[in-house]
Order: C-alpha cells, then sequence, then structure tokens
C-alpha cells in the first residue's frame, strides 16, 4: 500500500467552504426518504434549543446565526452522542420505534379534490352556470306550463357533460408522472393518440406502477449494527440514533454517522455534494462545516475502501440528506408560465363573456323580454363565447410536442413544462454529471520538459502526442503498474472508456488511460508482479523497480534525478524551475496533478527473494527518479460547448451553479463556453492591469466567479446586481440551499429559469426552478423525482431542442388560440341580433357546440404541427410579463376582423336561406314574437305564403344547420390564414403541413355526417340544407384569406409601423 | 381614516365635495384638469391609435358595403313572384276559426245558456269574415267551380295576378248575416276550417 499512503490530496483545502448546513431539526419534516421510498416525520424530545432556531425558514437560517449554532450543534453532538447511548430505543421494535417518534404520512391532495378542482376550473364554471340556468328556466316553464318542451333540459346536460368529460380529460393528463410517462413511451413509441386506449392504458399503468413501487419499496438496505455486543445485520430502517455499526467498502452508509475507527476509509459524497470524488475519511475533527469535517459520513452516500466503525447520530429525515429532501418538498411548484398565460386568456374570455352577457341580459329586460327568455339569451351568449374545446385542445398540443421531445429523449414529466423550456431565459447548470461526463480522465502529460495534449472526448479514440520517447515508456510503465484499479471481470465486450473499475476515480482515469495506450494492462501486471515495487519484465534485468505517484511537489522532494529523453539527469534549479511551471499552468487550468517517479533497485542490496515490509519501511524512500506528470480534469461532455452556443444564440444566458472549487469550475466554464475566450472576470482584469481588486471597473468585467463564500455574505441586492451586470456567471462551491437561493435571485429578474442537475443536492434548485431538467443516466432519484423533464440520454444538447420546440408550441398555441376565437363572434353575432332585430334565431345553442366540440377540434389541433415562421433560435426569449400568449392585437383581430367578416359571411348565408323560402329580409325583422308563437300556424312570409309552427320551426332548423355549414367553410379559411403570423401563406408552403389538410377533410366529413347524416334526429336541429347554401359564405372565405394576406404583406413591409403594433400577434 | 376624525360641518364636507367635482379656481374637475381627463395627455394620444381608430372605421365601413352588397345582389336573384323553393309547404297547414288556446292547445268551451261565454268567439269569426264581406271582395274575379282558373298574365293592378271572388254568403248559416250568433245560441255553432295559403 505504499503508493496509498503516499498519495497526498492535491487540491487545496478550502476553508470554511461548501455546504454551509448544520444538521438542524426540524419540528415535524415530512419527508421522501429516497432510499426506502417510506414517509416518516419524526417529533424531537428534548433539544429544544436547536429547535429554536429551525423555526426559521431553511434558506435563512444558516445565516448569522450559523456560528453560533455550529459551537452549539458541536456540543450538542457529543452530548447527544453519550446521552443517546443511554437510550432504550435499539431494543424497541421498529413498530415500537415508529409508535414512539410517531410516523407521519404526507398529506397530500386527495385525488377526489384535484378531479374536482378541473370540474371548475377554467371555463368550467361559466358552462356549470350556463348548465344551471338552463335547469332553472326548464323548471321556471314546467311550473308554468307542464308541457314545456325539454329543450332547455337536453342543453343543461350537455353543458354538464361538456364540463365533466373536458375535466376527466384533464384530470388524467395531470395525473401522468415520470413512471407512467416513461412507460407509456416504452409501450408505444410512436406518438399516435388513440385518446381512449390512452386512458386504458394510463389507468393500466397506473396499477403496474404502484405494484413496482410496492415491490421495491421491500428491497430495503441492510446494515451490520452491534447490538447487545454481537453484530447483527439488521434493515438500515431500524437503525436508531447512537447505534454502532461497521461500514466496509461497497457498503452505503446507513445514516449519518459519526467515525469512531477507521482503516483507510474512503466515501464517494456525490450524493450529497454532487461531486463524485472520493473523500478519505477519519477520526479527527478537521473542519467547522460538518460537510467538510473528516469525521462524519453522510446518509446514502457510498463507502468505496476501507471500512470503519461508527455510531449512528442522525437518522431517517434529520439526516443531511433528508433535509435536503424536506428543503426539496417544501419549495412550492409555482404556476409554470403557460398556465399563467392559459389562466390570462381564460381570463380574458370570461370577461369578455360575462360582460357582454350581462349587457344583453339588461338590455333583453328593459325591451321588455320575460326574464326567462333573458336568461335563456344569457345562456345563449355564454354558450358562444366559451371555447368549450379549446382547453382540451391545449393539453393534447402540449402531450403531441412532449411525445415528439420523448423522441429526442427529452422525457416531460410535466405536460406544460414542455413550453416553459421555450420561455427560459436563464439556464443554471450545474457542472458535474450535467455539462461534464462526470469521470476523471487524463487530459495533459508533462514529461522531457513538454507539455502533451490527451484526447478527452467520450471514447478516447485518438491519442496523437508523440509516444516515442524512451520517458514515455517508463512513465506508461509507472502509469500502468502504480495503479489498483482494475476492470471488473467479464466486460469484454465492452469499450474501455465504458467498462466498470473497482477503485477511485483517477485510478480509474489512469488505469483507462493506459489501457487505452498500451491494451491489456492487466497482463502487463501479471508480468510485473507485485504492486508498486515490481520484479521487471526482462528476464535479464533482476533488478525491482518501485514507482511511485502522488502530488508532484512530494513527490518531486524524493526525487534527486530526472528523466530527459529516457537518460536520467540530476534534478538542478533550472529543471525544478521547468517542473514549476508545468505544474502551476496544468493546476491553473483547473486540473489535478499527478507527478512520477522510479527508482531501480540494485540487485545487491535487494535480490530477489528480499521481503519488503511496508511496517518497517526497509527500502528507500529517496533518490528516485522523477520522471513526468500528468493531469486530469472531468472533461466536459463533447455536445455541451455547441449546445451552450445555441442556447446563447436564443438569448439564453447559461450560468453555472456547481460545488466544486472555483478554479477547476471556471476552467470548464471557459472550455464550454459559459465563460467566452475573450471575457475578463474582476480578478482577470486585476492581474492583469496589476490594480488591486477593489480598484476595477465592475461594469468592465463580463465574466463573474462567484463562491458559495462570498455568496453567503450577500444581500439579495447584491446577488441582483451581479446576475443583472455579468452575463457570463459561475457559481463555486455551493450548497444546496445557495442554489436555491440563486434560483431564487433569477427569478426576481422576471426571468424563466431552468436548473439541470443530476445530485440529490441539486433536488431543491430543480424544484424551484420554472423548469427543472434532470439527468436520466447520471441522474440520482431524488433529482429526476424533482424535476419536470429528464434528459434520457443525459445530452445537454437536447435542452436545445426542447427550447426550440417549446417556443414553437408557444407560438403555434396562438395560432391555435387565433383560429378558436375568431369564431366566436360568428356565434355570439346571432343571439345578440336575435335579441336586438328579432330576427327568428340564426343558430342553436346546440349547434354551436357542434362548431366548439366537433369540427374545429381536429384543425385546431392541426395546428400544433405547424412548423417554425422563422429562425425561432435566434431571437430572445419572451418575456414573461410582456409577451403574452393572448395579447390585445391576437384578440382583436380575431374578434374584431376576422370574426367579423364570418358573422356577416354566415348571416348571408341566413337570410339566402329565409328569402329562398319565402322570407325576405325586410319580413323577419321583428318577427320574432309570432315566429315563435305556438299557437300561430298560419304566420305569412313576404309571398303571402302561410306556415304552420312545425314548418318555420323546420325552416329555423334549416337556418341553423346553413349557419353552421358557412362557420365551418370559413373556418376553413381562417385555419389556413393561422398557418402563419407574419410570413404568406405561400412562403409557408400551402402543403407542407399534411395535418391541417386532414383537419380541413374532418371539418367538412363532420358537417356533412351531421346535416345528412343526422338529419333526421330532431334533437340535434339539423337538416338536410341545399347543397348550394354550402357554398354561399364562400366568397366571404376569400375575402378572409385575401385580407389577411395583405396584412401579413403590409407587417413584412412596414415593420415597427402602426400596422405592425397593431396587426401582429 | 384621520379625515374622518377631524369634526367637519356637514355642510363643510358638501362644499368641500362640491369643489372636488368642479374647482373653478384651477379648473380641475374630479381632481384633474379637463384637458387631463382627455385621452391621457402625456403621450398625447400616440399617432398609432389615431391610425388605427381611422383603420377600424374605414374597415367598418367597407364591411357594411361589402354586406349590404351581398343582400342587394340576394334581392335580385329572389323571384317577386314566387319563392324559389316551396317544399316546405308541400302539405298546407289547416286552421280552425274561432281560434282559444288553452294550456293543451286549442281549446273551445262555452255556455249556451250564457251569451257572455260565447260573445268572444263570435266576434273573432266576425271578424276573420271582414276580409271576405263584398265590399273587401270587389276587385277579385268570379270563377268557374270545378276548373282551375290559369292565368298567363299578370293583368291585375300593380302587376299581379287576380284572385277568384270568395264572399261571405257563400258560407250561408255560417256567414253570421242570417244569424249574427254563427249557431252558438242555439248549441249549434260555427267553427270555419282554413287550409293555409301557398302558391
Amino acid at each position: 500500500m505504499l503508493t496509498q499512503t503516499r498519495e497526498v490530496a492535491a487540491e487545496p483545502e478550502e476553508g470554511g467552504a461548501g455546504l454551509k448546513t448544520h444538521l438542524p431539526r426540524a419540528n415535524v419534516v415530512p419527508l421522501l426518504l429516497f432510499q426506502k421510498r417510506e414517509v416518516y416525520s419524526v417529533e424531537l424530545s428534548g433539544i429544544k434549543d436547536i429547535e429554536k432556531t429551525d423555526k426559521e425558514d431553511g434558506k435563512e437560517k444558516s445565516r448569522g446565526l450559523k456560528n453560533k449554532c455550529l459551537e452549539r450543534k458541536k456540543n450538542h453532538q457529543k452530548e447527544e452522542l453519550k446521552k443517546e447511548l443511554d437510550m432504550d430505543d435499539h431494543k424497541l421494535s421498529k413498530e415500537e420505534l415508529e409508535t414512539k417518534y410517531g410516523t407521519n404520512i404526507i398529506t397530500e391532495t386527495p385525488e377526489i379534490i384535484k378531479f374536482l378542482k378541473q370540474m371548475v376550473g377554467g371555463f368550467s364554471i361559466l358552462l356549470w352556470i350556463g348548465a344551471i340556468l338552463c335547469w332553472i328556466a326548464y323548471g321556471i316553464q314546467y311550473s308554468h306550463d307542464q308541457s314545456s318542451s325539454l329543450d332547455n333540459v337536453y342543453l343543461g346536460s350537455v353543458l354538464a357533460l361538456v364540463v365533466i368529460l373536458t375535466g376527466v380529460f384533464a384530470y388524467y393528463q395531470e395525473a401522468k408522472s415520470t413512471n407512467i410517462m416513461s412507460s407509456f413511451q416504452k409501450m408505444i413509441p410512436q406518438a399516435s393518440v388513440y385518446l381512449g386506449s390512452v386512458l386504458a392504458l394510463v389507468v393500466i399503468l397506473t396499477g403496474v406502477f404502484a405494484y413496482y413501487q410496492e415491490a421495491k419499496s421491500t428491497n430495503i438496505m441492510s446494515t451490520l449494527v452491534i447490538r447487545d455486543s454481537e453484530k447483527k445485520t439488521i434493515p438500515a430502517d431500524q437503525l436508531v440514533m447512537g447505534d454502532i455499526v461497521e461500514i466496509k467498502g461497497g457498503d452505503q452508509v446507513p445514516a449519518d454517522v459519526r467515525l469512531l475507527s477507521t482503516q483507510g476509509c474512503k466515501v464517494d459524497n456525490s450524493s450529497v455534494t454532487g461531486e463524485s470524488e472520493p473523500q478519505a475519511r477519519s477520526c479527527e475533527f478537521t473542519h467547522e462545516s460538518p460537510l467538510e469535517t473528516k469525521n462524519i459520513a453522510f446518509f446514502s452516500t457510498t463507502c468505496l475502501e476501507g471500512t470503519a466503525t461508527a455510531m449512528v447520530i442522525n437518522t431517517g429525515d434529520r439526516t443531511i440528506i433528508g433535509q435536503i429532501a424536506s428543503l426539496a418538498s417544501r419549495v412550492e411548484d409555482s404556476k409554470t408560465p403557460i398556465a399563467i398565460e392559459i389562466e390570462h386568456f381564460v381570463h380574458i374570455v370570461a370577461g369578455v363573456a360575462v360582460s357582454i352577457g350581462i349587457i344583453f341580459f339588461i338590455i333583453a329586460v328593459s325591451m321588455k323580454y320575460h326574464v326567462l327568455d333573458s336568461i335563456i339569451f344569457l345562456i345563449g351568449i355564454i354558450v358562444a363565447n366559451v371555447p368549450e374545446g379549446l382547453l382540451a385542445t391545449v393539453t393534447v398540443t402540449l402531450s403531441l410536442t412532449a411525445k415528439r421531445m420523448a423522441k429526442k429523449n427529452c422525457l416531460v414529466k410535466n405536460l406544460e413544462a414542455v413550453e416553459t423550456l421555450g420561455s427560459t431565459s436563464i439556464i443554471c447548470s450545474d457542472k458535474t454529471g450535467t455539462l461534464t461526463q462526470n469521470r476523471m480522465t487524463v487530459a495533459h502529460l508533462w514529461f522531457d520538459h513538454q507539455i502533451f495534449v490527451a484526447d478527452t472526448s467520450e471514447n478516447h479514440s485518438n491519442q496523437v502526442f508523440d509516444q516515442s520517447s524512451a520517458t514515455w515508456a517508463s512513465l506508461s510503465k509507472i502509469i500502468t503498474l502504480c495503479n489498483r484499479a482494475e476492470f471488473r471481470p467479464g466486460q469484454e465486450s465492452i469499450p474501455i472508456m465504458k467498462k466498470i473499475v473497482v477503485g477511485d476515480a483517477s485510478e480509474t482515469a489512469l488505469l483507462k488511460f493506459s489501457e487505452v495506450m498500451l491494451g491489456n494492462v492487466m497482463d502487463i501486471r501479471k508480468r510485473n508482479r507485485k504492486l508498486s515495487i515490481h520484479e521487471t519484465e526482462d528476464p535479464d534485468d533482476k533488478r525491482f523497480l518501485m514507482v511511485m505517484k502522488g502530488a508532484p511537489e512530494r513527490i518531486l522532494e524524493k526525487c534527486s534525478t530526472i528523466m530527459v529523453n529516457g537518460q536520467e539527469q540530476p534534478l538542478d534549479s533550472s529543471t525544478a524551475e521547468a517542473f514549476h511551471t508545468a505544474y502551476m499552468e496544468l493546476g491553473g487550468i483547473g486540473e489535478r496533478v499527478l507527478g512520477f517517479c522510479h527508482l531501480y533497485l540494485p540487485t545487491d542490496e535487494f535480490p530477489e527473494t528480499y521481503s519488503f515490509d511496508v511496517e518497517t519501511m526497509n527500502f528507500p524512500t529517496s533518490n528516485f527518479c522523477f520522471v513526468g506528470l500528468l493531469s486530469m480534469i472531468d472533461p466536459p461532455r463533447s455536445t455541451v460547448p455547441d449546445a451552450v452556443t445555441k442556447c446563447r444564440s436564443a438569448g439564453i444566458k447559461v450560468i453555472m451553479v456547481t460545488g466544486d472549487h472555483p478554479i477547476t469550475a471556471k476552467a470548464i466554464a471557459k472550455s464550454v463556453g459559459i465563460i467566452s475566450a475573450n471575457s475578463e472576470t474582476v480578478e482577470d482584469i486585476a492581474k492583469r492591469l496589476n490594480l488591486p481588486v477593489e480598484q476595477v471597473n465592475k461594469q468592465d468585467a463580463k465574466a463573474a466567479v462567484v463562491t458559495g463564500m462570498e455568496l453567503k455574505d450577500m444581500s439579495p441586492e447584491q446577488l441582483d446586481e451581479i446576475l443583472a451586470n455579468h452575463s457570463e456567471i459561475v457559481f463555486a462551491r455551493t450548497s444546496p440551499q445557495q442554489k436555491l437561493i440563486i434560483v431564487e435571485g433569477c427569478q426576481r429578474q422576471d426571468a424563466v429559469v431552468a436548473v439541470t442537475g443530476d445530485g440529490v443536492n441539486d433536488s431543491p434548485a430543480l424544484k424551484k426552478a420554472d423548469i427543472g431538467i434532470a439527468m436520466g443516466i447520471a441522474g440520482s432519484d431524488a433529482a429526476r423525482n424533482a424535476a419536470d423533464m429528464v434528459l434520457l440520454d443525459d445530452n445537454f444538447a437536447s435542452i436545445v431542442t426542447g427550447v426550440e420546440e417549446g417556443r414553437l408550441i408557444f407560438d403555434n398555441l396562438k395560432k391555435t388560440i387565433a383560429y378558436t376565437l375568431t369564431k366566436n363572434i360568428a356565434e355570439l353575432c346571432p343571439f345578440l341580433i336575435y335579441i336586438i332585430a328579432g330576427l327568428p334565431l340564426p343558430i342553436g345553442t346546440i349547434t354551436i357546440l357542434f362548431i366548439d366540440l366537433g369540427t374545429d377540434i381536429i384543425p385546431s389541433i392541426a395546428l400544433a404541427y405547424e412548423k417554425a415562421e422563422s429562425d425561432i433560435m435566434n431571437r430572445k426569449p419572451r418575456h414573461k410579463k410582456k409577451d403574452r400568449l393572448v395579447n390585445a392585437p391576437l384578440a382583436l383581430y380575431s374578434y374584431l376582423h376576422i370574426g367579423l367578416m364570418q358573422a356577416l359571411g354566415a348571416f348571408i348565408t341566413y337570410f339566402t336561406v329565409y328569402a329562398q323560402h319565402g322570407f325576405l329580409p325586410s319580413t323577419i325583422l321583428n318577427l320574432r314574437v309570432e315566429w315563435e308563437n305556438d299557437n300561430v300556424n298560419d304566420l305569412e312570409d313576404s309571398y303571402g305564403q302561410e306556415w304552420t309552427r312545425y314548418q318555420r320551426k323546420y325552416l329555423e332548423w334549416t337556418g341553423y344547420t346553413a349557419f353552421f355549414v358557412s362557420i365551418m367553410i370559413q373556418q376553413i379559411a381562417d385555419l389556413i390564414i393561422r398557418k402563419t403570423r407574419r410570413n404568406s401563406i405561400f412562403q409557408q408552403g400551402l402543403f407542407r403541413n399534411k395535418i391541417i389538410w386532414v383537419g380541413i377533410a374532418s371539418q367538412i366529413i363532420i358537417a356533412l355526417i351531421l346535416s345528412y347524416g343526422l338529419g333526421s334526429i330532431q334533437a340535434l336541429n339539423f337538416t338536410m340544407i341545399r347543397p348550394q347554401y354550402w357554398f354561399v359564405a364562400v366568397p366571404h372565405a376569400v375575402l378572409i384569406w385575401v385580407y389577411d394576406e395583405v396584412r401579413k404583406l403590409f407587417i413584412r413591409l412596414f415593420p415597427g409601423s402602426w400596422w405592425d403594433k397593431n396587426m401582429y400577434y | 381614516m384621520a379625515a374622518l376624525q377631524e369634526k367637519k360641518s356637514c355642510g363643510q364636507r358638501m362644499e368641500e365635495f362640491q369643489r372636488y367635482c368642479w374647482n373653478p379656481d384651477t379648473g380641475q374637475m374630479l381632481g384633474r384638469t379637463l384637458i387631463r381627463w382627455g385621452p391621457d395627455p402625456a403621450p398625447a394620444l400616440p399617432l398609432p391609435a389615431v391610425w388605427i381608430s381611422l383603420y377600424y372605421v374605414a374597415f367598418y365601413v367597407v364591411m357594411t358595403g361589402i354586406f349590404a352588397l351581398c343582400i342587394y345582389v340576394l334581392m335580385c336573384t329572389i323571384d317577386p313572384y314566387t319563392p324559389d323553393y316551396q317544399d316546405q309547404l308541400k302539405s298546407p297547414g289547416v286552421t280552425l276559426r274561432p281560434d282559444t288556446y288553452g294550456d293543451k292547445g286549442l281549446h273551445i268551451s262555452y255556455n249556451v245558456s250564457d251569451n257572455r261565454t260565447w260573445t268572444g268567439l263570435t266576434q273573432a269569426l266576425r271578424h276573420f269574415l271582414a276580409g271576405y264581406s263584398p265590399a273587401a271582395q270587389e276587385d277579385n274575379i268570379n270563377c268557374t267551380s270545378e276548373r282551375y282558373f290559369f292565368q298567363e298574365h299578370f293583368l291585375a293592378p300593380n302587376h299581379t295576378k287576380f284572385s277568384c271572388k270568395f264572399t261571405v254568403d257563400m258560407l250561408q248559416n255560417c256567414s253570421g248575416q242570417p244569424d249574427p250568433t254563427f249557431g252558438f245560441a242555439e248549441g249549434k255553432p260555427c267553427f270555419i276550417i282554413k287550409m293555409n295559403r301557398v302558391n
């Protein structure tokens, strides 16, 4: 183990950095335990003083109080250790313990409430009012006249049914989760949507998922515990404070423990800090911060090697990991931007509906209409104004995009998050595992006074540096031999870089490097028996070779010579200088540098039979020959720089937030372009100009590197200032809480913030972000649970795809809404004219529902397939508060321009139908009362013909059908013009989006069926209309198209003009 | 709420309110000057707003024009004498006179001995038959019964065709002339069945 004892961590220790958690104990903390998938709440007894500090908000509590708390905590831990050992918790069964500490089931919103929420949200409440008014109206009618028609009952029931069905649909869409979505995606990768089968599948999958979870939760890790002076293996969840546990390499630490004795113990704290670098653990108290001190190991981290005996000091939700989890669970989900937009839209439409409804109710009453009739008008106006099918359409549109993104390995857990990525203006990215490959890789070599570059790409394929030097031969031999990492057996067919290695990160890097360079390391090792002091391969050379690696300056101390071009030369001050220059250079770019040296032991002193003893060190430990330096880094993923550039050009600011050291963070930031090549930090400028940092104008520095230490002392205003003034920011050495603070800071700037991360420590920030993006392969369960989106292939570049899809869906939703709103005017005008001018009703309420929920549904979904009009990745992200989904130009243009034209076109058809049957326009004015009188069976028309009530009713229904068909025909034109907002239809291509034509075909077919197939069903009020009535509105449809082309032409010709401002939506 | 705690007489308050509504010294109305009550003066009614308002006016004028044109074209295509489609009226409706309606449709009942119950009914009949008095039927021509009466040209006044003469006396006992009670008094009431006119 010589090499190990000599290896010293090359990283500088940083004082006081890292997590500033002080193991607070929350009073009652609802917690999701990741390992056990069980929910506890633990009540505290004793320790009142600590509780006090925890009443404050999780983020704030570490400020100010920190120092006091730390001290107190330390004392307490000691007291606690003594005290808790006296307790009898360990004797109790798990159930008894649970009784003692009290279980807690997280009070989730009951499903029924969620379901009911869907029933009253959005437009539903308006429709409910409509339905109830219908029933009331029938009730009043019935009390007056027992034979009154059931029309109002039908209408009320239809309205209620519409609400319930949309509610059920939305509820099922809401009830999705990653697991449902992912298994769903596996089962039907092609994104074909059959609603029925989807619903059935969801039900089945939910069952399967629940069963799977159940099965999984029984698989609990067990741990070795000393109880009643014997070692027992018990499930980890039965541990209590004060238990003495034994941990060995490969085990997961079962709780937060204080180490009592260790032997070469190293832990991987990646689940807490996100950094997977192994950290040595011993019994000494080395640091104020519990996260930095060596004598504490954390729950759910892995012990990589060595053994340790430890005492449990925190269990369950009181562990660091538990606190992060509860922090994550306490962060409340804010509304997604698209949800806000849709709410805004619902408010607009509902406002219009209610105000028009009430105005006309008053008008109707003051025009001496019966109150009952006025109520029925009110229902008609509400139904006409509310786009019943729109919310379902939006859901389908979003889920279509979600499926499209899933195909590109972006799994969307929360449907609304599909759009969020499109409006994202800041991405806060974790470094390790997200931007980088999360594996140490040899990046540079230094030998023969020269720095060589090694290939750090994912597959290590081409190592191009000069390998002819004899020094390289020696160096490679040391790298190969001075290494304890091994490939796990049975991985012959796997590429070297993907093989699983047993050993720490640096040794793994070296092993893989030498395997790539030399091939078959294991064989070489076998041929060179014994580790670190080796017999040589050469049968003629009986000497032992002693090799050593470690921190460069320590290694250099042991050396008296240096190898240059294969020749040993004395180590003079100039070579030492060259060494230092190289060391500083490699260290300065954030790489971990190791020195390598060797020594051939003379045969006379150390014959073949010599027995080496590590304890007594009966071999030389100095006068080695220095061979070379080798530096390693966790290299960025190859796709990241390109993705960062694309985000930049899309106006998205990329911020790095990492738990790693600032130097490494900055180096990686530079190599992926988060800090661009020519921008400087304040420190860089100070260095260049030889000024103290304070004198540098902060505005000059584009980039900034902020550490957790600095962040801790900052006020929110200062953080805002940094976020606003620097375009390229790196936050290093941050704790989970600080990540949260940074995200909040970004959100204060009115930015939509995306957070990418993979570790447990990222999960609170992932939850807080407007959209959390977790890594699918490398990501921890906690991160994936907290995230809204999972990158299945861990490819950061998928985010760019997501942004693109998100922006596209926002644009297309605008088109969908514009399309849907337009016909509302054509549906509303009939009622207004009916009330004011007393015409026979041009279109019935049920017929309106057939437009909203029949002919218009597929076309509005089809708009989701529309391609982008211009390069959406070259414009800035939309401003959350300024660029609304439904803005004034959109509403005005839809309602007052196209909608009005549609209404006129439909009225022309209506007048044509009546005139051709004998009622000229002049006759039907103010005819309403007589027309609707059931007792008038000889109403005279313009030609003197007399009509019975039934004949009139049939004509009225013919009018409904003709009006309906006219709206449908004009909606085809509306659909085509909505394909683009700025470009001409001919630039966009009339036939590029085939689904649009499917939509148009569906409209026509549904209308044909309603008119000719269901003509005999009276409840639906459709009749067989003459074929020519289908074409009356065609000129108006053409007019709509031409008008919109002209609008777009002027927008393109005069950008920025009053026309552009008022007509571009 | 400090204002409410100050002791002021009602008259004082009224005066203050009046001053708030119209302040003659500063020319302020409801706390603003008259000009300030116009469209927000700071951006001084931006030009685009003027343009777009004018545009809306023009747009609606044009749309009204188009609508009027469409109706005009429709009226031009309509035959003034025969409706284009009469399929709805293939079987003409039949109505009864007098027609009084109860809760469940046509419902006629009266008490023979109490003439107040049937004067309304006879009134209705008389009113209905007023259009068939010889004076009203003056301009119509006599037609031969049991033969169709075809007219090729519009010879009647106002470019119309003639109708056949139908006078009340053709109804004999039910004409109301020999018996103004239409038989209601004897318990043998007259009911007139009328077929709807179709072209």
